[in-house]
């Protein structure tokens, strides 16, 4: 297949929540493709529908609008049953990993079990090991449950689940979030290493502008659930056209050596 | 004069664990001091202190002076006087901090009916005005609802109203901004800044974010560990700091920003902030520590001239006076 062809795509997707009362549009008549090798920012505040293009692109929620093809080939609307080798190749994930891991489960079982509902090939202790490596916690780690773990860590052994697949897409859903400054750098260190390593397409979700534009090489701008901007890095951080995306960068506070205080 | 001056603050967990180990800062009468370190360093816990609004299974000794006055002396009625009064709270989750079945503009009156004696109708129309002094929009409508009908950066702004209701003489911020979109992040910062700007109040800034700090303060209060590691002018600390982790938040915060690509590796602290309790011995950051020796073993006192300290056996080189280092 063409390598023109993107990897992930959104057509024209638009989501809405329904409740007895009301329904709100999450998203609008959303288009986005991401490129093979691409490693694309999502930004957005809160209700902007970034977390919402996610769980679309992921194929873990139906666009009541539109459709999202993977490789050209459409997933939404599919059976689960259909998209197995979907599920190996583009992968999660989540803010918090306290929630996102079983507490009851040990960080072995943890790595194992999507190599088991993939049905992943080779020795599943091997790759566990590898996966432990690849993000640099000690090989005994797999004999222990998440809670005996910090937020850094925790966060690590998420990104090792995510990985066990080799999947050739990483979203990433506010991963660095939660965590304090000091532990921030380390995940995102580890983050573009993981990319660099294994070719990894990444779609990084984040009300960061900073950190996206450290990262990410494209980035796609959400407001109110519309695609606002999108375009390189370099250009819009220098540049920006839409009103929004100027607000959204005017706003983010900066170290300032020398105060300027209006008073 | 010194307004408010915290001395030797210990916080201990039941069993005798410290949690704040020794604090001392000062604020002055109309001073911004920021105080950051990660979380688990003991910021909140120092203002709940300095509130008197600690949990009853922690234990607070040494001395909160407020002018003259020792509050850890005082009665609790009159620190229920001066609480909400004369020194003020702005908590970061304004949804946990302000009462769900109340409406917002009897919220606001209720401080003004306890410290100012105001009738209910009084503090009704007060509590008006004051919404409409922290710029909610329609202020008479505002003050009918509920918090839960408000969005994070209304709730925030409600809490200010109540904040500066009885013009305090400092209030306290814990995170206030941290909660919320940028966008709405500045908009609160500003009016932070401006009501504390009119109220001529000072303020202890509390914050994970150095920007924001550079923004808003005139000193900077570094804590690690339940202690004071470094203080001093906000210029200095966040240009040439002493301590070797205050150094190492401002690399962070610095490698990563929206006004300058930063390819490559950013610079990390090793490791991460130890559970309470699991702290070395000693210098508190010695085990990330890339300076520390056996010297750092034995706690370094906090130590330096007036305006700047360090708790440090090796701290970082002081550029010479005039020239430029960043």
């Amino acid at each position: 297949m063409s390598s023109l062809v993107p990897v992930l795509e959104a057509r024209g997707v638009s989501k809405s929540y329904r409740s007895r009362h009301r329904s709100v549009q999450a998203l609008d008549g959303v288009s986005l493709a991401v490129p093979a090798g691409a490693t694309l920012g999502v930004v957005g505040e809160s209700g902007s529908g970034k977390s919402t293009l996610a769980r679309l692109l992921l194929a873990l929620d139906q666009p009541t609008e539109g459709t999202v093809l993977y490789r050209g080939a459409q997933v939404s609307g599919r059976r689960e049953r259909e998209l197995v080798e979907f599920r190996r190749r583009v992968q999660i994930v989540f803010q918090d990993p306290m929630s996102s891991l079983d507490p009851r489960m040990r960080v072995y079982d943890l790595l194992a079990e999507p190599l088991r509902a993939l049905a992943v090939p080779g020795d599943q202790g091997e790759r566990v090991a590898e996966l432990l490596a690849s993000v640099e916690l000690p090989a005994d780690a797999a004999r222990r449950y998440p809670h005996q773990f910090s937020g850094g860590q925790r966060q690590r052994i998420a990104i090792a689940r995510a990985l066990g697949p080799s999947p050739e897409v990483l979203v990433a859903d506010e991963p660095v979030s939660a965590l304090d400054v000091s532990v921030r750098a380390q995940i995102l260190n580890l983050l573009a290493s993981l990319v660099r390593d294994f070719n990894l397409t990444l779609v990084f979700i984040s009300h960061d502008m900073a950190v996206v534009r450290h990262l990410c090489r494209s980035v796609a701008v959400l407001y109110r659930g519309h695609l606002v901007e999108t375009g390189p890095t370099h250009q819009i951080y220098r540049s920006p056209q839409h009103e929004y995306t100027r607000e959204l960068l005017a706003a983010v506070p900066r170290v300032r050596t020398e105060r300027v205080r209006a008073h | 004069m010194t307004l408010l001056s915290v001395r030797d603050l210990t916080v201990s967990a039941p069993g005798g664990l410290a949690l704040v180990d020794g604090v001392s800062l000062d604020i002055e009468k109309g001073e911004r001091v920021g105080l950051i370190g990660e979380s688990g360093s003991g910021k909140s816990l120092t203002a709940l202190a300095v509130m008197g609004l600690l949990g009853e299974e922690l234990k607070a000794t040494g001395h909160v002076f407020f002018g003259n006055e020792d509050l850890f002396a005082a009665s609790e009625r009159r620190r229920c006087q001066l609480r909400g009064d004369a020194i003020s709270m702005i908590f970061q989750e304004p949804m946990m901090a302000l009462n769900p079945t109340m409406r917002v503009g009897k919220q606001v009156g209720e401080t003004l009916r306890i410290h100012r004696g105001l009738g209910r109708r009084a503090a009704a129309r007060a509590a008006v005005d004051l919404l409409g002094r922290v710029e909610l929009p329609d202020p008479q409508r505002c003050a009918m609802m509920y918090p839960h009908e408000l969005s994070g950066g209304q709730r925030q702004r409600v809490m200010m109203a109540i904040a500066i209701s009885c013009d305090p003489d400092v209030v306290l911020a814990d995170e206030p901004t941290t909660a919320l979109d940028v966008t709405v992040q500045r908009r609160v910062l500003e009016l932070l800044d401006r009501l504390v700007a009119e109220e001529h109040c000072a303020l202890l800034l509390i914050t994970h974010d150095l920007a924001v700090v550079s923004e808003m303060c005139d000193r900077v209060v570094t804590m690690y560990g339940g202690r004071v590691v470094e203080v001093g002018p906000a210029a200095r600390m966040l240009t040439s700091p002493a301590h070797p982790y205050t150094e190492a938040l401002l690399e962070t915060s610095l490698a990563v920003s929206v006004d300058a690509p930063s390819d490559g590796v950013l610079p990390a602290i090793a490791g991460s902030v130890p559970a309470a309790g699991a702290f070395p011995t000693g210098c508190p950051f010695r085990d990330r520590c890339p300076r520390r020796t056996e010297a750092c073993e034995v706690t370094p006192p906090l130590a330096g001239d007036g305006t700047h300290a360090v708790a440090c056996w090796w701290p970082i080189a002081q550029p010479v006076a005039g020239t430029s280092t960043r």
